[in-house]
């Protein structure tokens, strides 16, 4: 869906909003007008209060750079001039809901920073992997104590040895399949439908489709969750779908959205053996209550939702960038979010 | 002479031809081109006698090995297995001299004083990829024994680069803080670098660098590799963005986030990082990784470096006295991470048999054997 009004012509390119979480925001303008001098940017202020000032700024606007939560909220997709959104955050959940709700998705198009946080993740679960197989814990404990315990340490599992199941195999899941590659990891990825021989990725050993989501858990040593937050995916692991991980006591890597999973499911697999452990980053609710269960079980690992927020300015407004200049051509944008397929 | 109960069932599968023990042992110049192979094939209708002198705790590695060579290939057999620990009987001994080629541990060869003492010895195979113990103990030039030697190398290349990237991914993601926040309840965010912004200096370019160096492009890391001489134009690997010569160590020290060394156990690199040359680490506060040997860096030295604020901290797996004495400041100092000599140590006797097979068949037709030592490099 490409439906951008064309530009009227006008002496000067439109000027371009900048509505984020404040200190990241100045940052982004700055960085912007370093590798774009010619753009105008409206620096809007933050936050859920808004000026007289702000207000009349956002109406005016015909671009805006901003962040999910901050869409609905102020409901900005209700902005006369606006003729192209942008998202600088790849989960763009929150607004996909209300475009959807709201009969204005026809009118702009909205796009989003999707490939940015890929590598970082995959470094993520790599790391949490390493971590775990090379015992890392153990090491220091170890060193605390002054043993030098080498016989303990010889028989680790090479990630040669094991195999891991991505459940979601967009950007971020190609780019976990191949770092897991690089290592020699076995991957499993499991798709919506299964890819012709041509469209095959040499980085994935094999395709999986939901009806064989059994398959690939009773296979897998690590399982990866990157499933966006959709009606489709929520309690996708919930009930007794995780016992099919039983046989590998696959650990459970959620880096997608907290959706998919239930914590009272997490702790039931714990309990019952069918998983061996589960790393979690990401919550139906964040920060994580401090009274949720999760955080006392020996058996979960809790991570902030960090594994993929590390923003470097250059990079980050790069598919902003880009798309500033094909809007400007009257090119088509990339990274258009699908709201029928909520990303 | 031992047998195993392997080795006697196999003997009357296959007809139980005994071999020639009786042979005359050429002496042979070490040079790892001469077709050492070569004379046993004139040996028509004899086969080498074999052997295995290996230990690993746990699990009968020398077993595993020779069950693993002998589902592919009856025809190479077995008839030496000598655990090695606690002792070596001497019939054992006995046995080990008989040998042709052995698989062996070059620690416990060293042990047994055995290095010169393999009369019958036309090849040893080595189970692990650093020799220098064994290679040390001969005097630079020479006499070096006439046997060919070759040593383990692929696999251990990937498994050195799961531990460097193990190591240096906790570091920057805060894995270990995760854990001390969770046992406190906290939900606290610490801010992060990627991989690809850093910058990884490799110090020892063979195998296992260019193993490393691989994985870190496949993280976007930039990286700088130390060699003996410039790649010539067409040589240059694709996953090294600056080469540098020894001469040039300051300015990789200065460039890189993160140095590994896997500088070999040699005269020319007793010492290497010692003195002041860490102090060209300050720039970016260098965290210095050892994985290949300690003579490297005295542990003085490494203390030094930190409270002097050259180095930002240190990953050992390797020390200039293994175990680490109890009395080492690097147990306790809280910027150094002592790991004992577990980088590379995973052992499975399928992959051993694979690599050892491979080397037979070349070994029998008087080809180059992969990892054949060099005396005079010792390695």
């Amino acid at each position: 869906m490409d439906g951008h009004r064309r530009l009227e012509s006008t002496d000067r390119p439109p000027a371009v909003g900048v509505l984020f979480n404040y200190h990241s925001a100045v940052v982004i303008a700055n960085t912007l007008k370093k590798l774009s001098p010619k753009m105008r940017i409206e620096l809007v202020s933050s936050g859920l209060d808004l000026s007289e000032n702000d207000k009349r700024k956002l109406d005016s606007l015909e671009i805006l750079f901003t962040q999910p939560n901050l869409v609905q909220s102020l409901k900005l997709h209700l902005l006369p001039n606006l003729k192209w959104m942008h998202c600088l955050i790849a989960g763009v959940d929150l607004i996909v809901e209300t475009l959807k709700s709201e009969k204005s998705i026809s009118s702009f198009p909205v796009t989003r920073n999707a490939s940015y946080f890929d590598l970082q993740m995959a470094e993520y679960v790599i790391g949490i992997i390493l971590s775990r197989e090379r015992r890392i814990a153990d090491v220091h404990e170890n060193q605390r104590n002054q043993i030098w315990d080498q016989e303990v340490f010889r028989k680790f599992r090479p990630l040669t040895d094991i195999s891991i199941g991505i459940c979601g195999f967009g950007s971020i899941g190609k780019e976990i399949a191949r770092v897991a590659k690089t290592f020699g990891i076995k991957v499993y990825a499991l798709v919506r439908n299964l890819p012709t021989e041509a469209e095959q990725s040499p980085t994935v050993d094999e395709y999986k489709s939901i009806g064989e989501l059994g398959d690939l858990l009773s296979s897998s040593e690590y399982l990866v969750s990157i499933l966006p937050c959709t009606p489709s995916t929520n309690g996708f692991y919930d009930g007794d779908v995780l016992s099919m991980c039983r046989r590998k006591k696959t650990v459970f890597i959620n880096i997608g959205r907290g959706n998919a999973v239930s914590e009272s499911t997490v702790i039931r697999a714990l309990n019952e053996g069918w998983i061996g452990h589960a790393v979690l980053d990401v919550f139906d609710k964040e920060p994580l209550p401090a009274e949720s269960p999760l955080w006392s079980h020996p058996g979960v690992t809790i991570t902030p939702h960090i594994s993929g927020t590390h923003m470097i300015p250059e990079r980050f407004v790069k598919v902003a960038l880009d798309n500033y200049n094909r809007f400007l051509r009257g090119e088509s944008l990339l990274n258009i979010v699908d709201v029928n397929k909520g990303y | 002479m031992i047998r195993c109960v392997q080795t006697e069932i196999i003997k009357r599968l296959f007809g139980g031809k005994s071999v020639n023990r009786s042979t005359t042992l050429k002496m042979l110049s070490v040079d790892p081109s001469s077709s050492v192979g070569a004379s046993m094939r004139k040996e028509e209708g004899t086969r080498p006698l074999v052997g295995i002198l290996a230990t690993f705790v746990g699990s009968p590695l020398e077993r595993e090995i020779a069950d693993a060579v002998q589902k592919t290939r009856p025809d190479i057999r077995f008839e030496v297995f000598v655990r090695g620990k606690p002792t070596i009987s001497e019939k054992e001994m006995e046995d080990l001299k008989s040998c042709e080629i052995l698989i062996a541990d070059p620690n416990i060869i060293m042990d047994h004083n055995l290095a010169n003492n393999l009369p019958n010895l036309k090849w040893m195979h080595c189970l692990w990829a650093g020799v220098d113990r064994f290679t040390r103990s001969f005097s630079p030039s020479g006499p070096f024994p006439s046997y060919l030697l070759t040593r383990n190398g692929d696999f251990f290349c990937i498994q050195m680069a799961e531990y460097v990237f193990g190591y240096i991914i906790d570091k920057e993601r805060h894995i270990t803080e995760m854990k001390k926040l969770k046992e406190q309840s906290l939900w606290k965010r610490l801010p992060y670098r990627t991989l690809s912004e850093l910058t990884l200096g490799i110090v020892g370019f063979g195998d296992i660098g260019k193993e490393i160096a691989r994985v870190a492009k496949a993280f976007q890391m930039n990286v700088w590799a130390l060699v003996k001489s410039f790649p010539k134009d067409g040589e240059q690997g694709p996953h090294v963005d600056e080469y540098r010569l020894s001469s040039d160590l300051p300015e990789l020290l200065a460039a890189s986030d993160y140095v590994v060394s896997i500088l070999p156990s040699v005269p020319s690199t007793d010492g290497f990082f010692d003195g002041d040359i860490l102090s060209h680490c300050s720039p970016k506060l260098t965290t210095f990784m050892n994985i290949g040997r300690g003579n490297v860096v005295k542990d003085e030295t490494i203390i030094a470096a930190l409270d002097r604020g050259w180095i930002g901290g240190a990953v050992l797996d390797v020390f200039s006295v293994e175990p680490l004495p109890e009395d080492s400041p690097l147990w306790t100092h809280p910027k150094v991470i002592v790991t004992p000599h577990i980088a590379g140590l995973c052992i499975s006797g399928s992959k051993i048999a694979g690599d050892f097979v491979q080397n037979y068949d070349r070994f029998v037709k008087g080809e180059t054997l992969p990892y054949t030592v060099d005396w005079d490099k010792g390695y």
